[in-house]
């Protein structure tokens, strides 16, 4: 009793310090922590919300989050969703060298792994999940020489051999049997020194002469004498590996060759290994602990997707059971950890996780079946304590499952061997981080990049974090800026729109698909533009430069023209101006009414449920001192008093109607004038039932305003007087500008933005006063009095914000170079960045687009250097988290 | 050559011998190189500088040597001197590059060298002065190797070496890897197994009757490949010819075999591609072999483990080619020199065979280094690859790579710079011989003749 508690103690104690020194040699070198929501070790119960630690290639603890203690400079990979299984471990392949092989049926001496090539690429297997197999040679003649367990990947070659001489190979099935029974050499070419070979006869060709053969073989190679070197060396070879008691894996398929392999393995006390059979009577008697007994190997004879055609049971023969039947039965005879599972061609490497799940028909866990193809294959290869299993001190070697093992649609999201990531799925086009030298954002510039997710800006700076399938851009010396705004732009419908509109037309119904125009014109960085029609006023519409054109804002302004003789349109703009804001104000008088309705309508709610809820008191009252009268005359008459109880339970019911009628005053506006009548019969329907006899008094229905008639031309006025959107108006002369400001801001107090050149930039003082936005372009520079004159600068420092539009199709791609011209002109470069994002942004409302910050849309430009800057230029350009160009890479 | 074949018509066969020693020699074999560039690869190039020249041996390289008034003087004022290129991997020289038998250790390159080749006129246009002749590729065991100067009468006289090394291939002459490496390793383990007897003092199973040299080495060898010898007993499943009626060749071939076992002669290990690079260095460990690397074209891929080898390894004579990946058929312009370099794995080149391809680039020696530098090789070090270095790498460095007092004086006059694409071979000097002079070359003026209308 004693003893076995020091024992553990010092088992404890050992193990401690074990890990703790692990621990300590990992914090030395690069320590990777790995999150999963579950980790199915390959041997052992799975982990529920586990981790796993990976130092140097080799596992190091595998637990759940609670047990296992993450060291704090650990790497940290988050799968978390995601399913962590063991490397795929395949138990028999021939993925050797395919030329034909010379048709010798005897050539123990031929090792698999000399035509391994390590150099292949394995890729489409890595992606499968399969990091390990067993290579048998290729050929299917009796005695073809020795398997090897190999690594798929991994960066050391070294390490990618884990057994050069697994097993021997036998195979006893039918297709042996018929080796040329005369072996001819080859001929090729024949000279004096290279005579034609003779012919000879060969093992096997009938079973009983194969056994035989092989007795007479194995008998002799147990004599050999290891000092006695002049022997054949096919002897010599054989020899060797009985000395070493070699595997013996036995291709077999019915109970008698079954049983032939298991007598030659007896007698020669070699351990075996039994592949493909499709009989399991003769496995049931065996002992499976014994250690000569290695296992059983069994293949789905079905390949994925693909038909192949069953052969016709035989009369009189019991019809093959299916493998996962066999499988059970094995089980069930107690095989245990002793069985696993190959696909059956190489081809099929493919789609192992599938072809194993076929077991499940059988009955078997999951937990069985992913040990038959990782700790079962490993362990009866004697390669367990490296691969096969995630537990401590083994490669890691592990697969990243998007859901459960053998759960349909759960896919291979990673493969890794010795903790290198050797593939991994697609990644998801929803995050970008972009690394960059700095970023552009309205408080100023900042080092590093922006991390993008489901299209918006989810990080900026140096250390943003990145999901795990985030794509990752690098412009180590990128300046990564606001996805720039045309303020008036004609790309998009495909040509100028020059038409009358009516103000609640929708341009956004016009926009073109997969227009070749727009993929033009965001290469130089625009990804928001704005479109009008010519002919004004007209409505403009906010739009992304995406392939499918996406609407911002349907308007998000009113675009008009002052011009021409002033002082008719002074008249007409007024007209036009007070036309809608007696509209407006109209339904600004209904909105005021009906907010105050809705207050009365509560107040009156809240009385009539007081009301309802005396008035159900009182009828109830009455009736319980009725069914009281009652009870008292007789017992007899109890059985009416009950039904009468339960009546007025019944009659409350209607009453907590009128709850659910509320008119839904949340969206009043929104109401058309056709449903004005419904909304007035809903108070009807509200009505409470009649009260039958009461002293209270019922509370007054509150009266609902009228609406006014709903005019759709002028719906977009509604907006603009209510300062949602902005008015444009183009003034070219400076009288012409004197009158907007007059007409739009001081009469009509609007939101105002002037759309003028030279003129805005002779008035920019009274512009700035008057808190108006300022688009200039395309023209940005001209003459005044033979001076140059920058106009954007002028109005900027006058301190007006300017913006800028290019009033071209295919040219809004140019429009950054035109506003470069006028930083090179003297426009300060904030100014004109300013002007070309954020500010219009902010002005026109558009509170999605124009900034790098947290939470918006990700349009972004990367330069090549500063923008504007005559020598950056645009290297990509995102909307909407997508890179809509990139430019191609010298 | 040309004085040669004159000597030939004129003189008796008993003034052969010492009119081709002295054809064009003053008195006692003097000669001086004046007034060229230097470029001895061992130490720093000298712009004007003399070479004295006596019976054959570099007497003395400087600036200011007196000379001898008996010197015959070679002025070569605005030209460059460079020490003779030395081809460390080449079969041009012989009649054909490999046996049809593919596993025949006893040959020796010698006996199938040809004198006047067509090759030994290429070598010494293009200022090859040492050539290792090796089998071919297309063998599994191919013979041994010889080292011989690109100039002389008979074979004898233009030996350097004669067990240069045993040629062994890793590319399947037929079957496939697996039982090519089978029938590699069963030869080894003979020659291994007689050793080890040997040292046990007991009597070799083997004749012993060696092959005299010079002797008719052609009788036919009884299938060297031959299976391996059943258990005789009743129905013993194969049984083998015996073989070895011809005992002298086996017991040759077991010798070099052994001699390449004990480290007496280096191995040239041809692998294709990189799985053929990770099987020889299984070998070389297993069989304590001495190896020369020859490449083929994708061993590129093992250039990690070839790196910490840290031998001089011979890359394939095509240095740039195109690879397409199998699955994304997407093509991969490969420059090996450059993938070389980066993985640190030192390296000489191959030319691909003079005489069928002349017109290509690659089958130049200084194209190959001309190559190189392209790539990324500083021009020092390729000039060193394509003399010192192969020099070295087949154990002949101190006769021949530089030019140092005491060495060979086999030198190569050039017009210009070397590596530069107009730039001709002037004269070849082998053993202080002139072997070839470009006024006399009547192939290129040929070529270079205007056409005639």
């Amino acid at each position: 009793m004693k003893s076995s508690f020091w024992k553990i103690g010092c088992a404890l104690a050992i193990a401690f310090v074990s890990e703790t020194l692990l621990l300590r040699q990992a914090s030395a070198q690069q320590v990777d922590v790995y999150f999963a929501s579950q980790i199915w070790p390959g041997s052992g119960p799975v982990i529920n919300d586990a981790v796993m630690i990976v130092t140097d290639g080799k596992i190091i603890s595998v637990g759940t989050r609670a047990a296992v203690q993450v060291p704090a400079n650990a790497k940290r990979h988050d799968y978390s969703g995601a399913t962590l299984i063991p490397g795929l471990v395949v138990a028999q392949t021939t993925l050797v060298e395919s030329n034909a092989a010379v048709s010798l049926s005897l050539t123990p001496e031929v090792r698999a792994v000399d035509g391994f090539d390590l150099f292949r690429e394995f890729d489409k297997y890595i992606e499968a999940g399969v990091t390990t197999v067993q290579l048998s040679p290729g050929s299917s003649l009796l005695m073809p020489g020795q398997g090897a367990v190999v690594k798929l990947g991994g960066k050391d070659l070294e390490q990618r051999v884990l057994s050069d001489s697994e097993s021997l190979r036998i195979v006893l099935t039918r297709e042996a049997m018929a080796p040329p029974t005369v072996y001819e050499p080859p001929i090729g070419a024949v000279s004096v020194d290279r005579p034609l070979e003779p012919t000879r006869p060969q093992l096997a060709s009938s079973f009983a002469e194969a056994i035989v053969g092989l007795d007479v073989l194995f008998t002799e190679a147990k004599k050999l004498d290891a000092r006695f070197t002049d022997a054949d060396p096919m002897m010599v070879a054989l020899s060797k590996l009985v000395m070493e008691k070699r595997t013996l894996r036995f291709s077999v398929e019915n109970n008698y060759e079954v049983r032939a392999a298991l007598a030659i393995a007896h007698k020669f006390e070699l351990p075996w290994l039994l592949v493909d059979p499709t009989e399991t009577a003769e496995l049931k008697g065996i002992d499976w602990r014994s250690a000569a007994a290695i296992g059983v190997v069994l293949s789905p004879e079905m390949r994925a997707g693909r038909i192949v055609n069953p052969t016709v049971p035989i009369l009189d023969r019991k019809p093959i059971e299916d493998v996962w039947v066999r499988a059970k039965t094995l089980v069930d005879a107690g095989i245990g950890s002793k069985l696993a599972m190959r696909p059956p061609t190489d081809a099929d490497l493919t789609d192992i996780l599938f072809l194993a799940s076929l077991f499940q028909r059988g009955g078997l866990s999951t937990q069985q079946i992913l040990s038959m193809v990782t700790s079962n294959p490993a362990s009866m290869m004697g390669v367990g304590d490296r691969v096969g299993a995630l537990k401590p001190s083994a490669d890691a070697d592990f697969v990243v499952l998007s859901g459960k093992p053998f759960e349909p649609g759960s896919r291979v999201l990673a493969t890794y061997i010795e903790g290198r990531s050797v593939f991994e799925s697609d990644t998801d086009s929803k995050s970008t981080v972009i690394e960059a030298a700095s970023v552009y954002t309205p408080q100023g510039i900042v080092p590093g990049g922006v991390a993008v997710r489901n299209g918006k800006i989810r990080g900026i700076g140096r250390s943003v974090s990145s999901s795990r399938n985030a794509a990752i851009k690098r412009y180590p010396d990128g300046v990564v800026v606001p996805g720039l705004l045309d303020c008036a732009t004609n790309v998009g419908l495909g040509g100028n729109l020059a038409e009358t509109l009516p103000l609640n037309a929708k341009l956004g119904d016009l926009l073109a698909r997969d227009n070749d125009q727009v993929r033009l014109a965001r290469q130089g960085g625009i990804t928001t533009g704005l479109i009008s029609s010519s002919r004004l006023p007209s409505p403009v519409l906010a739009f992304k430069l995406t392939d499918a054109p996406r609407v911002i804002q349907d308007p998000v302004a009113v675009r008009f023209n002052v011009g021409g003789n002033l002082t008719t349109t002074e008249d007409s703009t007024r007209r036009l101006l007070r036309t809608g804001k007696a509209y407006a104000d109209a339904w600004t008088k209904y909105d005021a009414e009906f907010a105050a309705y809705e207050i009365k309508w509560k107040e009156y709610d809240a009385a009539k449920k007081q009301f309802d809820a005396a008035k159900a008191a009182e009828v109830k009252a009455a009736e319980v001192k009725a069914a009281e009268a009652k009870a008292a005359d007789a017992k007899a008459v109890e059985v009416k008093a009950a039904e009468a109880k339960k009546s007025p339970e019944g009659k409350t019911e209607p009453e907590s109607k009128p709850d659910e009628a509320k008119p839904d005053a949340n969206k009043p506006t929104e109401t058309k004038p056709s449903d004005s009548k419904t909304a007035e019969t809903k108070p009807d329907e509200a009505k409470p039932p009649e009260p039958t006899k009461s002293t209270l008094v019922e509370p007054k229905k509150p009266d609902e305003p009228k609406k006014p008639p709903m005019t759709e031309p002028l719906e977009p006025y509604r907006a603009l007087f209510a300062k949602k959107i902005v008015a444009m108006v183009e003034a070219n002369e400076t009288k012409a500008i004197e009158l907007t400001l007059k007409l739009f801001r001081t009469e009509f107090d609007l939101t105002t933005a002037i759309v003028s050149g030279k003129a805005a930039a002779e008035t920019a003082e009274l512009l700035a006063k008057n808190g108006v936005l300022v688009v200039t372009g395309p023209l940005l520079i001209g003459e005044d009095d033979g001076q140059v004159l920058n106009f954007p600068a002028e109005i900027s420092a006058a301190g007006a914000p300017v913006a800028f539009q290019s009033q071209t199709t295919t040219g809004t791609s140019k429009l950054p170079d035109v506003v470069a011209y006028a930083v090179y002109r003297g426009l300060g470069f904030e100014d004109a960045l300013r002007g070309m994002s954020f500010g219009p942004a902010k002005f026109l409302k558009l509170t999605t687009v124009g900034s790098i910050e947290l939470g918006k849309d990700a349009d972004l430009v990367v330069w090549s250097g500063p923008p504007f800057e005559l020598s950056s230029e645009v290297l990509a350009v995102m909307i909407d988290g997508n890179w809509v160009y990139e430019k191609e890479s010298k | 050559m040309m004085n040669h074949f004159r000597t030939f018509r004129t003189g008796t066969i008993l003034l052969l011998g010492l009119a081709s020693t002295a054809a064009h020699l003053h008195a006692d074999g003097l000669l001086a190189i004046q007034g060229a560039r230097i470029i001895p690869i061992v130490g720093e190039p000298m712009a004007v500088g003399t070479i004295l020249i006596r019976d054959g041996k570099i007497e003395a390289v400087g600036k200011d040597i007196v000379l001898p008034g008996e010197a015959k003087v070679i002025d070569a004022t605005g030209k460059v001197v460079m020490p003779g290129f030395v081809d460390a991997h080449n079969a041009g020289a012989m009649t054909s590059a490999n046996e049809r038998n593919e596993l025949v250790p006893f040959l020796s390159v010698v006996d199938s060298i040809d004198p006047v080749a067509p090759y030994f006129d290429e070598c010494r246009r293009n200022g090859i002065t040492t050539s290792a002749v090796v089998p071919g590729n297309s063998t599994l065991i191919g013979g041994q190797a010889a080292i011989v100067k690109t100039a002389g009468q008979y074979v004898n006289d233009m030996l350097l070496k004669r067990e240069a090394g045993l040629k062994i291939s890793l590319r399947p002459a037929s079957g496939n890897r697996m039982s090519q490496l089978v029938k590699l390793r069963r030869e080894l383990d003979k020659a291994k197994k007689a050793i080890e007897k040997e040292a046990k003092g007991e009597k070799p199973d083997v004749p012993t009757e060696v092959r005299k040299e010079g002797e008719e080495a052609a009788k036919p060898a009884d299938k060297p490949e031959g299976g391996p010898e059943e258990p005789k007993e009743e129905g013993s499943p194969q049984r083998q010819p015996e073989g070895g009626n011809d005992a002298a060749s086996q017991a040759a071939g077991l010798e070099a075999l052994k001699k390449a076992i004990k480290g007496e002669q280096p191995v040239y290990i041809y692998c294709e591609t990189g799985m053929d690079v990770t099987a020889a260095i299984q070998l070389i460990s297993d069989y304590s072999l001495k190896p020369i690397f020859v490449l083929g074209p994708s061993c590129y891929k093992a250039a990690d483990l070839l790196a910490k080898r840290n031998e001089t390894v011979i890359l394939d004579p095509g240095l740039v080619f195109w690879e397409t990946n199998p699955r994304t058929r997407e093509d991969k312009k490969i420059i090996l020199p450059q993938l070389y370099l980066a993985a640190k794995v030192p390296f000489i080149f191959q030319t691909e065979g003079f005489g069928t391809r002349t017109s290509l680039g690659s089958s130049f020696f200084w194209f190959q280094a001309a190559t190189a530098v392209k790539y990324g090789m500083s021009e020092k070090e390729a000039l060193e690859a394509i003399t010192l270095m192969p020099a070295k790498r087949i154990g002949i460095a101190n006769l021949v790579g530089s030019i140092e007092v005491g060495k060979d004086a086999d030198l190569v006059i050039l017009s210009g710079e070397p590596l530069n694409i107009s730039t001709w071979v002037e004269q070849t000097i082998v053993d202080g011989k002139v072997v070839y002079e470009r006024s006399k070359d009547e192939k290129i003026k040929r070529l270079l003749a205007p056409v005639a209308e």
